[in-house]
């Protein structure tokens, strides 16, 4: 395949984007990155038959020795992030092998969803995104209350929003996934939301 | 009026003069003043002329909860002057005046005032017919009003809103919610305290009163405890859900408890001028004093009916204002302790009396004296008089509850007509009152009734603690009078300040026979100015029971509702959260000079150029496609994935038509009807393996018609999953007869001969080096390709079709040709062409309806429906030219001077060089060739001919290519 | 604002629900007289007091049933749509 996947924030960032004055909030794209979801009867089982363990249950995630996070959205649905050292390789793999076990005939093994043309991905990160996020989502996000691999499916700024609580080196982080063809809505929503912490778009992909 | 000021007040820094202005004229104030303080020390008391009658009105509570203090910053209107601090260079305007405050032109309307009797508008203005609209409003629009808006001007600064959660909200910050916060606090919960006022401590800030606790600086040092001061709990909603402005930005908060420590309002006295500058509650003037320093008047005359009352005294004497007499409502025998102090130093007490009549400077501009009355056995005003000089009258007769946010909780009100006091309860296990607002009267009970609902509400969020909440007992007593209201012969006692309503206006609305409580607020409008009858409801209640007969208790009070205060619409409105949705191709659409239209929330191309030649690049668009080839991004339409063993019985159940046995490889078209039978959606099924379906659905409809999908398979339960790839998958119509040849340079793994490929085919393979799900159908009516990819790859897409179709010329084009080229095949757009009864009959669609299946929605009713058809039936017309007056969509189709139906679709046809359009006729007048009448907006009649809605190569030849 | 339960997400601002009215049982279409259908299709009992409804959590689109007091709207309970068995429809 020679095309490119391109990220629906990309227009956006190679524009005059509002850059990080601080370590406030400080946004990520990570939506060239690969990603995948697998939903409907079956999939924990057959999840679980490919990796290591998957939550134990909705609305919770957990992070594999590689780095790989698995969200559990529903009780047979499961978001699948690659890990910030990953090469990316999981998701692929994985759909692979969802192909192969289909192809062989196994039924009720859950379908695959294509989450990384489905929606966008952003990592937050900083000490006041509990606080920027207060302005656009009515979830309690603050950090002592959206504890480590929490999970919240709500919505942020009229939009439907897959949010996911990560600590990296002891700060506040937290994933974004919403619809992919709502990012300039959502940019601009964000880029408004931050500004009075200095925050702002720290370019694409892992620190 | 120049009172000396004092100038050391608790919210006052004294040192930092600051310079404003009020009507144009320049005033000195300092650091932490109020308009309104700033006004008074400059010995101005007029901040505002009343609505009817242009009466001078000034302070009354200090406390922004009247109407008396509203004045206009700039392009903002009815701010309080008494809340509102003022700054270097702010320019203050009075509302509602002819010139200024000072001098007012329309003040000739107060000689009017006995030729405008309650009701007055009802009654006189609308005879005769037209003259209300013509003459009187807009005389009496430019009269009354609050401010002047220019609503051309856009909103001055940033407004936004933000989500908060705690364990406990109090809402007031004196004693009582003092006590409650650190009492909370102290057993583990998070707590908010909210106050309005800038500084906490309420009461202790300005009345007399001493605690051995020094609440304000354990409060400020409570690590659990955080406080907003200058901020307003403006309502109360369901489940603890608090509005709460703090400046420009509204907090929506949602607390596991409340506690309201909203503490009371001061109430008036009614008496003849009783809203003349000068006259003002007790509690502002010791405001005035202990917060601005500001020396409210120079002789006063106080009306007491409390121990409070003496409390003023003894401030007002400490400020070196003269006590010319206190008159004291109730009748001797009455000792507190703060009256016990005031007896010893020579003050003249008059028990028993009351105050009659204010006594006003020229124009009214302040009070001048007063004639007091020794009340007689009847409760009213005797003979015996007394007149007395004085530039200040301070009233302590009594207080309600500040019982807004209670009674928005569910709080019921009732009135103890002994005690002369209003009760809440019920409101709820989540929400608590503590303090006076609940009846506690003495300092150390509102401590100790705050301390222990602070606890409860703590130990109800769930934290532990080894103390139980201790309540104190209600005193017996209140400081309140029972009917302190004296009405005069000639009237101007005013009960309701905002509406200029006096005793005998509320009188005379019972007299009309508005005996209810809430029909005399609505005949005479009591209550329903800004303040909301937060001065008024309690005396229109012991006016209504005295004139009915009936006790407060049986009158009640009016509801309460939100807003508890003034709020601004920009704080209501807050960021503007609107989403819209972009194709991945959307910057392409603009570099190639795309005019946007919504579709849904999506932004679609609805043609490529500029405005002013719409039309004709529109028809060029669609003489492009038809002619050679034409590209439009199909990416908003719906896309569903339906997958399972029960996949193509889960579709025959949803959709009219039968797919079990659709081979893959092929698409069928998809008709949905509700369960009424009505047509709701249609799209296209392709079967891409013996379990796995692509579906697609409208633009608009695609949300939903998923979650419907949702819901009856949480009933049915078959072996399906569904999921919404909408905007997983990108699409590209490619369109035109040259369509074949563009689509084989950019694949070469998908076969395109019509034999490999035939219309409603469907294949997979690699278009651009991009996997594709490729489909052959004919919305535009010609040889078309439907490429659906992952939107990651979208842009190369459209930028891979467009460089292959370079050699055949070919252009994009938007949804507006779209829309025209489908109606040149006449297929109908669902939502447009139809409406909440459309059967697939009407739509000559029954080919599209498995009747032989056991089972789809809608196909009970169906049955039934179809026993007696419609009267009306979609047909095509044709006209050969657009009439002057100019047909449009819902346009009337009319038969005999009824309505027959209404017009769906109508254009101009490039094509076919003539009008066509879609409308809804009267079933016998379906045949083609039948004349309909069709009805232009400007009611001209104009004949169609009936045609066959398939205008364009009816034969179908061109898709089929 | 009320807070609502959501069996798979917790408590929730109302506003990310949508409220699909009584549950209540589809008639077998082929037994049902015209008049039994008519009343399924456009009638609902209405009912003042406790009733079992159908909700949307709409982010996930996640459906489960509630069941309500009408009178006072308090949400008394809410579960998921269990996977066999009746759903506990009003007739």
């Amino acid at each position: 395949m020679g095309a490119i996947a391109r990220s629906p924030f990309a227009h956006r960032l190679t524009g005059a984007s509002q850059t990080p004055q601080n370590e406030n909030v400080v946004i990520r794209d990570l939506s060239t990155l690969p990603r995948i979801g697998f939903k409907g009867n079956g999939t924990t089982n057959w999840l679980s038959s490919k990796v290591s363990a998957v939550p134990a249950a909705p609305n919770k995630a957990i992070t594999l020795s590689d780095g790989t996070l698995i969200a559990r959205l529903g009780k047979e649905e499961y978001l699948v992030l690659p890990g910030r050292d990953a090469v990316g390789s999981v998701c692929s793999e994985l759909e692979a092998s969802w192909n192969a076990d289909d192809a062989s005939g196994e039924r009720r093994i859950g379908y695959p969803l294509p989450r990384a043309d489905s929606h966008s991905w952003l990592y937050l990160e900083g000490s006041s995104i509990a606080q920027m996020m207060a302005k656009i989502c009515s979830v309690d996000l603050r950090g002592d209350r959206f504890l480590q691999s929490e999970v919240a499916q709500t919505i942020v700024a009229r939009i439907s929003a897959v949010l996911i609580r990560e600590i990296t080196d002891g700060s506040y982080g937290l994933h974004m996934l919403t619809d992919f063809a709502s990012a300039d809505y959502l940019w601009d929503v964000l880029q408004d939301a931050s500004a009075e912490f200095g925050g702002g778009f720290a370019g694409n992909g892992r620190i | 009026m120049n009172s000396a000021t004092l100038r050391k007040g608790l919210l006052i820094d004294a040192s930092r003069k600051l310079k404003f202005t009020f009507d144009g004229r320049e005033y000195e104030g300092v650091a932490g003043d109020t308009i309104a303080s700033a006004l008074a020390a400059n010995g101005e008391w007029i901040l505002s002329r009343s609505f009817k009658y242009h009466r001078p009105r000034g302070i009354l509570t200090m406390a922004a909860q009247d109407a008396n203090t509203l004045v206009q910053i700039g392009n903002e209107v009815s701010v309080f002057a008494d809340r509102h601090p003022i700054s270097d260079g702010l320019a203050v305007r009075a509302q509602n005046v002819g010139n200024s405050a000072r001098r007012d032109s329309a003040f000739v309307m107060n000689r009017l005032s006995r030729f405008m009797p309650v009701g007055f508008y009802y009654r006189t203005f609308y005879k005769p017919k037209g003259i209300w609209e013509k003459v009187w409003e807009p005389i009496i629009r430019a009269k009354a009003g609050l401010g002047k808006l220019d609503v051309t001007k856009p909103t001055q600064g940033y407004y936004d809103k933000a989500y908060g959660w705690y364990d406990v909200v109090v809402v007031g910050a004196g004693p009582a919610g003092m006590a409650a916060a650190i009492a909370a606090a102290d057993a583990g919960a998070s707590v908010l305290l909210v106050d309005e006022n800038p500084r906490i401590g309420g009461a202790l800030n300005y009345a007399r009163l001493a605690t051995e606790r020094d609440l304000v600086s354990e409060v400020k040092g409570h690590s659990k405890i955080e406080i907003w001061t200058d901020a307003i709990c403006n309502a109360w909603y369901a489940d603890n859900w608090l509005p709460v402005i703090r400046g420009n930005r509204l907090y929506k908060l949602r607390a596991k408890q409340v506690i309201f420590a909203t503490g009371l309002i001061e109430q008036p006295s009614q008496f003849r001028n009783n809203d003349l500058p000068g006259i003002m509650q007790g509690s502002a003037a010791q405001r005035l004093i202990r917060l601005f320093g500001v020396k409210p008047g120079n002789r006063a005359v106080i009306l007491a009916a409390n121990d409070d009352a003496y409390g003023v005294a003894l401030d007002l004497l400490e400020a070196g204002v003269d006590l010319a007499a206190i008159c004291d409502l109730r009748k001797a025998g009455h000792h507190g302790p703060l009256r016990s102090e005031i007896t010893q130093r020579n003050v003249s007490i008059l028990d028993g009396w009351c105050l009659h009549e204010a006594q006003p400077e020229k124009g009214h501009s302040h009070v001048r004296g007063v004639e007091l009355a020794e009340i007689d056995a009847e409760g009213t005003a005797g003979r015996r008089r007394r007149r007395i000089d004085c530039d200040l009258v301070c009233m302590s007769v009594g207080y309600v509850p500040a019982y807004q946010l209670p009674l928005q909780a569910g709080g019921k009100l009732a009135y103890d007509d002994v005690a002369a006091q209003f009760t809440i309860d019920g409101q709820g296990k989540a929400v608590l009152l503590a303090g006076s607002v609940d009846g506690f009267f003495d300092l150390d009970g509102c401590i100790a009734h705050g301390a222990g609902q602070g606890l409860a509400a703590a130990i109800n969020c769930g934290y532990q603690s080894e103390r139980r909440p201790a309540l104190p007992v209600r005193d017996r007593g209140s400081p309140n009078h029972p009917c302190p209201i004296f009405p005069h012969l000639k009237g101007m006692d005013f009960v309701d300040f905002d509406e200029d309503l006096q005793v005998k206006d509320i009188k005379n609305a019972i007299a009309d026979g508005y005996r209810e409580l809430e029909l005399v607020k609505r005949f005479s409008t009591v209550g329903m100015g800004p303040s909301q009858g937060r001065h008024a409801a309690l005396a229109t209640a012991m006016l209504v029971s005295k004139y009915t007969n009936r006790t407060i208790s049986e009158v009640g009070v009016t509801t309460a509702r939100p807003p508890v205060t003034t709020e601004k619409i920009a704080t209501l409105a807050g960021r503007k959260f609107t989403p819209f949705r972009q194709t991945p191709m959307h910057e392409q659409h603009t570099a190639q000079g795309a005019a946007w239209l919504l579709a849904g929330n999506w932004l679609r191309p609805a043609y490529y150029g500029h405005e002013p030649d719409a039309k004709r690049l529109i028809a060029e668009e669609v003489v492009n496609a038809r002619n050679n080839v034409g590209m439009i991004d199909v990416s908003t339409l719906g896309g569903l994935d339906v997958r399972g063993a029960d996949a193509a019985e889960f579709l025959n159940r949803m959709y009219t038509f039968a797919y079990v046995k659709l081979p893959v490889g092929k698409t069928r078209y998809l008709l949905m009807t509700n369960e009424a039978g009505t047509v709701i959606d249609d799209g296209v099924a392709c079967r891409r393996g013996e379990n796995y379906f692509y579906v697609t659905a409208t633009t608009t409809g695609v949300d939903r018609i998923y979650r419907n999908m949702l819901w009856w398979n949480a009933q049915w339960r078959l072996d399906v999953d569904i999921a919404n790839v909408t905007a997983a998958y990108a699409g590209v119509n490619l369109a035109g007869p040259n369509a074949r040849k563009v689509l084989a340079q950019l694949t070469d793994d998908i076969a395109l001969s019509p034999q490999d490929f035939p219309y409603l085919a469907y294949r997979e393979g690699t278009v651009a080096g991009i996997p594709a799900r490729v489909f052959r159908v004919g919305f535009i009516g010609e040889l078309g390709y439907e490429i659906h990819v992952p939107s990651r790859f979208a842009s190369e897409l459209w930028r891979a079709i467009g460089d292959a179709g370079k050699e055949f010329s070919i252009r994009p084009f938007g949804l507006e040709a779209q829309r025209l080229m489908r109606l040149e095949k006449g297929h109908v757009i669902i939502g447009q062409d139809t409406d909440g009864m459309t059967t697939p009959e009407e739509l000559d669609m029954n080919w599209a309806v498995a009747n032989s299946k056991p089972f789809f929605i809608g196909k009970r009713s169906l049955e039934i429906r179809n026993k007696t058809l419609s009267s009306r039936k979609l047909v095509g017309f044709v006209l050969d030219r657009m009439p002057m007056a100019g047909l449009q969509e819902s346009n009337l189709v009319v038969k005999n001077g009824s309505i027959a139906g209404f017009i769906t679709s109508i254009a101009f046809s490039p094509s076919l060089g003539r009008v066509i359009g879609l409308a809804y006729a009267d079933r016998s007048d379906a045949d083609l060739g039948s004349r309909i009448v069709l009805r232009a907006s400007d009611g001209s009649e104009h004949h169609a001919q009936v045609a066959s809605p398939h205008f364009y190569d009816p034969e179908n030849l061109r898709q089929e290519m | 604002m009320k807070l609502m339960t959501c069996p798979l997400n917790g408590p929730r601002n109302i506003t990310e629900f949508q409220c699909h009215g009584e549950v209540h049982r589809q008639p077998e279409p082929s037994g049902a007289s015209d008049h039994e259908w008519a009343e399924y299709v456009w009638m609902s009992n209405n009912t003042a007091g406790v009733v079992r409804e159908w909700w949307c959590h709409t982010p996930t689109n996640f459906w489960f049933l509630a069941e309500r007091n009408t009178v006072t709207d308090e949400i008394l309970a809410t579960f998921p749509v269990p996977a066999d068995g009746p759903l506990g429809e009003a007739s």
